[in-house]
Formats: structure tokens, sequence, C-alpha cells
């Protein structure tokens, strides 16, 4: 892949919204140019300076009124139709449920990794890193971990900040992130203990999904619903 | 030295610093979005600001994906050069 190439691409590879085949091909060729990484890092710093005026700015009347057309699109749907989007809601989730069970292993310290997300969440215990700066957030873990800390960038999340934790006996990240529009939280345990298999599981009546990035797995963790938590983490680079 | 910030031709380029970006203040990224045309702002906005993935910002615009996709690509390059810009202006009055 050439810089020209590239160049077309940075930017949807900023947002996560490139196939994973062209993902691939600019993971590569960032590896080998300074230029264009460099330029990665440019477009990264600006979406994240945006996602900090949050609150500053609105949306103009025009858009907002569209993305409220948008949200309430429909009437409300007659009592047979909820019925019957209710019994598939529930059939699918029953599946969805057993599927995820089925398939993924359990977490060693699944019920402790719950347990330390609820003690920890912002509202029950100030974090101890507030920042939307990931370096900064680097900077905080720097030598308290056993492993050089990292902070996933998630593109449709905004970083909300950290504290340390202990998990099965070893220091962990645990990181704050505030999803889109929805501003809902969820939350990624970084931390260098060897799991298995990665994918969905619940603990407590929550869901834990994972991924491996080298020798580190994070673990999400959130009040977004599942299948947008399984997003979050594919989406999530390091 | 002019700075091609509207090329449509040419690949979007993010050509100020990261180190330049992180100590903008507000106001300027805000000055620099606010010359942006209205389409790529609205683009640009929905997608870094409020979090919507690019098929929900073109159902909300009503434009192809691929109209949305190259707005963001065109704004970010926009902006990230009028912010080179006001850099290298505030450094050449400090140097004054």
């Amino acid at each position: 892949m050439t810089c020209q190439q590239a160049a077309e691409l940075l930017s949807p590879y900023v947002d996560g919204e490139l196939a994973p085949a062209d993902r691939t091909e600019v993971d590569a060729h960032l590896a080998e140019c300074a230029s264009c990484l460099a330029q990665v890092e440019s477009a990264r710093c600006l979406k994240h300076a945006i996602a900090r005026l949050a609150g500053s700015e609105e949306p103009p009347g025009a858009v907002r009124a569209r993305i409220e057309a948008l949200r309430f699109p429909r009437p409300a749907p007659s009592y047979r139709h909820r019925l019957l989007a209710l019994t598939l809601a529930v059939v699918l989730l029953t599946f969805a449920v057993y599927a995820i069970r089925r398939q993924t292993p359990a977490l060693p310290f699944g019920d402790e990794l719950i347990s330390d997300y609820l003690h920890s969440l912002p509202e029950v215990r100030p974090v101890e890193v507030a920042s939307s700066d990931p370096r900064e957030v680097i900077r905080f873990f720097s030598g308290k971990t056993p492993f050089a800390p990292v902070v996933p960038d998630v593109p449709s999340a905004r970083l909300l900040g950290g504290r340390l934790c202990t998990v099965a006996g070893r220091r962990v990240e645990l990181l704050f992130y505030s999803h889109g529009l929805s501003r809902q939280n969820f939350s990624f345990f970084v931390c260098d203990h060897s799991i298995e298999d990665t994918g969905c599981r619940e603990y407590r009546g929550r869901l834990v999904c994972s991924r491996r990035f080298g020798k580190l797995t994070v673990l999400a963790v959130g009040e977004v619903p599942g299948h947008i938590l399984e997003q979050i983490l594919r989406e999530a680079t390091l | 030295m002019s700075l091609a910030v509207d090329s449509e031709t040419s690949p979007p380029a993010f050509i100020v610093p990261a180190e330049v970006v992180e100590r903008l203040t507000a106001r300027e990224l805000e000055a620099a979005l606010g010359r942006l045309p209205e389409d790529q702002r609205e683009a640009l906005l929905l997608c870094d600001l409020w979090g919507f993935r690019y098929a929900e910002i073109a159902e909300i615009v009503g434009s192809p994906i691929g109209t949305v996709r190259s707005r963001i690509a065109r704004a970010r390059s926009r902006v990230s050069a009028l912010l080179g810009k006001t850099a290298r202006e505030t450094e050449d009055r400090s140097k004054r």
C-alpha cells in the first residue's frame, strides 16, 4: 500500500469504519510509515479534542430535528405487534444467553471482576485520574501495573478516566468510557492475566466480554446492551 | 506558501502535529469548526462529538455513506490545516 492509497483510508481508520481487510492493510502500512502514523495520531487527537467539546456544542436545530425524527419515527405499534415483538425478543435473548454460556468458558475471576467494577464506578468512588486524554491516563498508570500501560481507543466512545484495581492478586487498569450520544457508561479492565478464550459471558447478571491484544486482555463490562459491548470491543484499538 | 485546504481531488491530509492539537483551546477549535462548510461540519460533529456511526449519519443527513465518509475526511483535513495555520501565526506573533 502506498501513502497515497493509505491517505484515503486514514480518516475511516481512526473512526473504526474500515472493513477488516482494509484495516489490516492500513495497520501494516502504519508499521512502516512514520509520516502516515503521525497523521493518524493527529487525526485521533483532533477527534478527542472535538469529543471534549461536549456540552459547549449543541446540534444545529435542523440536525437535532432530523435526529429526533429518526429516534421517534413510528407511531406506537398495535398490541398484537408489541406482543409478537416481545415474544420474539424473549426467544432470541434466551438463545443468545444460551449460546454465550455454551461457547465461552468461565473466567476464574469473573465474579470478582464484577464486584470490583460495581465498587469502583465513578458514582461510588471518585476516579483516580479524570481525563479524556489517553496520554495523561497512561502517565498515571506508568510504573503501577506489571505491564506497559495502554489505553484502548474506541471511536464511538469518550474516555472519562481510570483507577488502579487488583484482580486475582494482580494490578490491572480500570478505564471508564462514555458511549456516543447515549452517554451510557462502560469500563475496560486491562490486564495481563492469561485467558485462553475470548468472548462474552454473564457474571452476577452482567455481561463481561473479553478480547486478547497480544499479551494483554481487555475485559469490557458496562451499562450498554450486550451487542453494543461486543461491538465496542471489536472496534477497540491499542 | 499557500495551504491546500480546499482541494477535493487530493487525498485528505492531517498535517497539524498532535502536540499542537493537544494545546488547543476550545475557542480555537470551535473557530476552526465554524469555518467548515455546513455539510462537512455537520458530518464531523455527528461523528466525533455525538458518536454516531457513518451509517447512522448517512441516515440522519440523507446522503450516501460514501459521501459521509468523504465529508468527514475533508472536514478533518480542513480543520487540521486551519489549526496548523493558526498555530504558525501565533508562533510568528510571539517571535516579534
